[in-house]
């Protein structure tokens, strides 16, 4: 065989796994339902497994396809991903505005590639302000949602 | 019909001028990603409360409409969804964006929805009663093989391998069940998370799988994430006219889907939406094209959802059981007007509901100059906002729309942690999309399951029940037909090509 | 153990000095709006009672009830929160039964039954059973004899697993000594439709699904004492021999740390309001049935349902491991 083959599709198989994992552990737990309760955890678990395998024979046989890796920094996207989780957790303690700010000047930081010129920090932090100040009167007063 | 005079009391000045702000301010809440259509009724129904029976309703469904239209915006421009009905516009508006035809797709979508938002309401002002009965006829077991059949699609759609497909799919359907078991009381997979006990919130979920990764995203790598492609975006009205007096058809056909699935308890736009975009797909001859930026999937998508409003208020006014997720918080504000639904609504209380459809219908129509106006205003806005402020921006709405529509700080959280799963899960190849039809059509599937189930042992057979009813051999008949055609398809064309390649030699 | 004759009234005129005191003490709440939190979603029954109250609130007060939602975990989502919110009298909440007897029971929620605090149950929805209006069965004779003569064979919906609704067809099967089978569905809106579409052969409602659905359906047998005033073609489960009395009843809870003076400063304003007539008249032209639980009945009236519920609870099997 001459032709190149795409690569195959490890990340894929790799999810595959985790996910057989996350199946598994449907199964285990659903022996503490009730019967009625139970019937479809455990045909969708099985399901997950079954299918998890069968992407893994694939895999095996070489019949899967890798997608092409995404470029561009995954710092940056891990850095989303952390601030957006923190952001989430710290709503009830901190209260709405204080998470909000810190979260927005960090997602700010983490967003912008160009380099941070006065110009720039002033517009974009005036911007923000307005944003967030904007949005948090509307919904807490105008609209009555309470917000912690 | 006596339906002249309701039209007249729809056109009051009042009434128009609900119907108008209504339309603008549910259109911009759709666009915004984050901020959903039933989020937008939700927070606004307690301002209605004050105002006349028919005044309130022709506000909220002016809200609602706009809403369903407006969340195209974000689909086609940011890749997001702004409201789960549009999630299926994702597919081929966003790759139209990219190819700078997105001021194209914006209109396509205006156009779509109107027609489809009239199609569903003159459904509702013609023939309510008779289609409220045909909501009736449909048990626990044909709401199972709809999901079922729901859930065949994700075969259809097609985005990369099948067997991932199927996989994202089963992980949507234990999502679905996390939480206490609505039949059976057993506590699922909740663990220690009390949070978790009433199970994951199907807005919170959506806004998280789809809005969080293309955040993640957008800011991997510098630059605009849409080119202004040079020129100054117009309507393209000409051109745009033209692809909808093409596909005909499908916009009805489209149309219809969306009516009936806004009919059936509990199924929304999201829902239509997908069903309408599968049929299309498996119809057309550019078949192919469809998740490439092919027009006609953004027609069939947005005229579907939008269809889904008027469908939706059918079983809603006439049985009293909400056809579509905003329709029960509509439901909420009527019964606290004193409205009193069923068949009764529209011969006792003729006027209200009446004027009210008269003023969707308006709302609707008014729907066209304002979507395109504010369609081109967004559109040049949000390619020209750098992507350091739009994250931030977006991010935010996420966190107030997961917020608003429960008051509850715990749906912030699924959203984010199903959203990041979701992004993970995205770079090792498994799609969001079976994903999030595993989780709405599990509950439907698991209750029609089971509800059956017991009936079906109740009256001495469970496989009667779930093979022996007119309706749900229908659909089981769909389904097989959905799953066969493509292969068959394919069969024919693989034939076909052999026969070609040798009278062409 | 005598007493003495005078310590008597000297201790009723300290009792009434010291009620008139805390009575004074609390003589200017409200003195602003109060947050009336409720943990269900907009246009259910409690948010329907509650939003009937409201005016007469203001009137009677001149401050406002500004109604918030709270759902989640079918109202132990509010529950649990209860005891963390201020408790100064201005953000009451919702509560109801069963609910915040039966969730602890079943599982870990969050919080305890006896850790809310209701100053006031002003009514509840009785459970009625219903057929369709042109169903073969006529009266509770027709429905029991149907269901003796093929056990398990007649299908009955209701809202929820372990509701009221539940709990009524539990109670009703033992007492008529027959089998029937209990469909449950995620609220009274599909359980209303499984019987307008003939998916069960009857429904385990409330009498506000009678009033909802009018001519439509059939209403044989209603759990009070008494016929609904509304509703005086549908005789009681008591004077067709069963003792069945109770439903979904409802109620306004505040967090425990509230000053009793407060508390029953409160439970007296949502007794007069109560009494008002107009109030008394919408409630029932909904469907509900009055009912008048202050502080004073308070501990033997949750001692005696919360004995009744929990043996129920036990029949039925769902008191957590």
């Amino acid at each position: 065989m001459s032709e190149p083959t795409p690569p195959r599709d490890t990340p894929g198989a790799i999810g595959s796994v985790l996910l057989i994992g996350a199946g598994v552990a449907a199964l285990i737990f659903s022996s503490e339902f009730s019967d009625l309760g139970a019937v479809f955890p455990r045909a969708i678990g099985g399901l997950l497994v079954a299918m998890g395998v069968l992407y893994l024979v694939f895999y095996a046989l070489g019949r899967t396809q890798r997608a092409a890796p995404a470029a561009g920094s995954n710092l940056r996207r891990a850095g989303v991903a952390v601030v957006m989780l923190a952001w989430a957790f710290a709503l009830p303690a901190m209260g709405f505005l204080a998470s909000s700010a810190i979260a927005f000047v960090l997602l700010l930081m983490l967003a912008n590639h160009e380099r941070w010129t006065m110009r720039t920090v002033l517009l974009y932090g005036a911007t923000g302000v307005l944003v967030l100040g904007g949005l948090y009167a509307l919904f807490k007063h105008a609209l009555q949602v309470p917000l912690p | 019909m006596g339906s002249l005079e309701y039209l007249l009391a729809a056109l009051t000045p009042l009434n128009l001028l609900l119907a108008l702000a209504g339309v603008v301010a549910g259109t911009v809440i759709g666009a915004l990603p984050g901020l959903t259509a039933t989020m937008a009724v939700a927070v606004l129904v307690p301002f209605t409360f004050a105002m006349e029976p028919a005044a309130a309703l022709i506000a909220l469904g002016a809200i609602y409409t706009g809403a369903i239209y407006g969340g195209a915006y974000a689909a086609i421009l940011l890749n997001t969804p702004g409201t789960p009905s549009s999630i299926a516009t994702t597919f081929d508006g966003y790759p139209m964006a990219r190819a700078g035809r997105g001021d194209l797709a914006l209109t396509l979508a205006c156009l779509s929805s109107v027609v489809g938002g009239l199609v569903g309401a003159g459904f509702l002002l013609l023939l309510a009663p008779p289609m409220a009965t045909v909501a009736l006829k449909f048990g626990p077991v044909e709401y199972f093989w709809l999901a079922v059949f729901g859930l065949t699609l994700i075969a259809s759609l097609g985005e990369g391998s099948t067997v991932k497909g199927l996989i994202g799919g089963c992980v949507g359907l234990l999502l679905s069940m996390v939480g206490v078991a609505e039949v059976g009381g057993d506590v699922r997979y909740v663990g220690d998370f009390k949070a978790l006990l009433g199970g994951i919130d199907v807005v919170s979920a959506l806004i998280g799988l789809y809005c969080v990764p293309v955040l993640i995203e957008l800011v991997a790598s510098p630059g605009q994430h849409l080119d202004a492609a040079g020129r100054v975006a117009s309507f393209r009205l000409q051109e745009a006219s033209a692809l909808m007096g093409r596909a005909k058809v499908n916009l009805a056909r489209s149309s219809v889907i969306g009516t009936i699935v806004g009919i059936l308890p509990g199924a929304g736009g999201s829902i239509a939406s997908l069903v309408a975009y599968s049929e299309a797909k498996r119809v057309s001859p550019r078949r192919d094209q469809f998740g490439h930026g092919e027009p006609e999937g953004v027609m069939a998508t947005e005229s579907a959802n939008n269809a889904t409003v008027g469908g939706g208020f059918i079983p809603t006014l006439v049985l009293g059981i909400p056809g579509t997720p905003p329709d029960a918080i509509i439901l909420g504000a009527l019964l606290v007007q004193g409205i009193r639904t069923g068949p009764t609504l529209f011969t006792t209380q003729a006027p209200i509901v009446y004027t009210f459809i008269w003023g969707l219908i308006l709302a609707t129509i008014i729907m066209l100059p304002v979507g395109l106006l504010i369609g081109r205003f967004a559109f040049k806005s949000i390619v020209a906002i750098p992507k350091a402020v739009l994250v931030p921006a977006v991010a935010l709405l996420t966190v107030l729309g997961s917020f608003a529509v429960h008051n509850n700080p715990h749906e912030v959280q699924q959203m984010v942690v199903l959203g990041v799963a979701a992004w993970v899960l995205g770079r090792l190849g498994f799609s969001a999309s079976p994903i999030v039809l595993g989780l709405i059509l599990g509950s439907i599937a698991e209750r029609g399951f089971v509800q059956g189930h017991l009936i079906g042992g109740a009256r001495g057979s469970v496989s009667a029940e779930f093979l022996g009813r007119p309706i749900s051999l229908a659909i089981i008949a769909f389904i097989l037909l959905g799953l066969l055609w493509p292969w068959w398809v394919k069969r024919r064309q693989a034939r076909q090509g052999v026969q070609g390649v040798s009278t062409n030699e | 153990m005598t007493r003495n004759a005078r310590t008597i009234p000297a201790a009723l005129a300290g009792l009434a000095l010291a009620a008139a005191a805390t009575l004074a003490g609390a003589a200017g709440y409200p003195e602003k709006t109060v947050n009336y939190i409720i943990p269900f979603g907009p246009g259910g029954e409690s948010d329907i009672s509650a939003r009937l109250q409201e005016p007469v609130f203001k009137k009677l007060t001149g401050q406002g009830l500004a109604i918030q939602y709270k759902p989640g975990a079918g109202g132990a989502a509010g529950w649990a929160q209860l005891n963390s919110i201020t408790g100064d009298g201005y953000t009451v909440m919702g509560t109801n039964l069963p609910h915040i007897v039966l969730q602890p029971l079943q599982k870990d929620v969050g919080y305890k039954t006896d850790e809310i605090t209701t100053v006031f149950w002003f009514h509840f929805t009785p459970d009625a059973l219903l057929v369709t209006a042109d169903s073969p069965i006529k009266n509770l004779k027709d429905f029991v004899e149907a269901a003796k003569k093929a056990p398990g064979a007649t299908t009955l919906s209701g809202s929820g697993t372990n509701s009221s609704n539940h709990l009524a067809q539990q109670q009703f099967d033992k007492m008529a000594g027959i089998k029937t089978t209990y469909v449950p569905f995620g609220g009274t809106g599909p359980s209303n439709t499984a019987l307008l579409g003939k998916q069960v052969s009857g429904s385990w409602g409330y009498t506000t699904v009678q009033m909802q659905l009018g001519d439509q359906v059939r209403c044989i047998a209603v759990s009070m004492e008494q016929r609904h005033p509304k509703l005086p073609n549908c005789p009681t489960f008591k004077e067709q021999g069963f003792n069945l009395v109770g439903g979904a009843y409802r109620g306004v809870a505040v967090p425990k740390s509230t000053p009793a003076d407060v508390q029953a400063r409160l439970a007296e304003i949502l007794a007069q309001i109560n009494a008002d007539p107009e109030f008394i008249r919408k409630m029932e032209d909904g469907g509900f049935a009055m009912l008048n639980v202050g502080p004073a009945q308070m501990a033997g009236f949750m001692a005696e349902i919360k004995a009744r519920y929990e043996a129920l609870a036990k029949e039925m099997g769902i008191v957590k491991q």
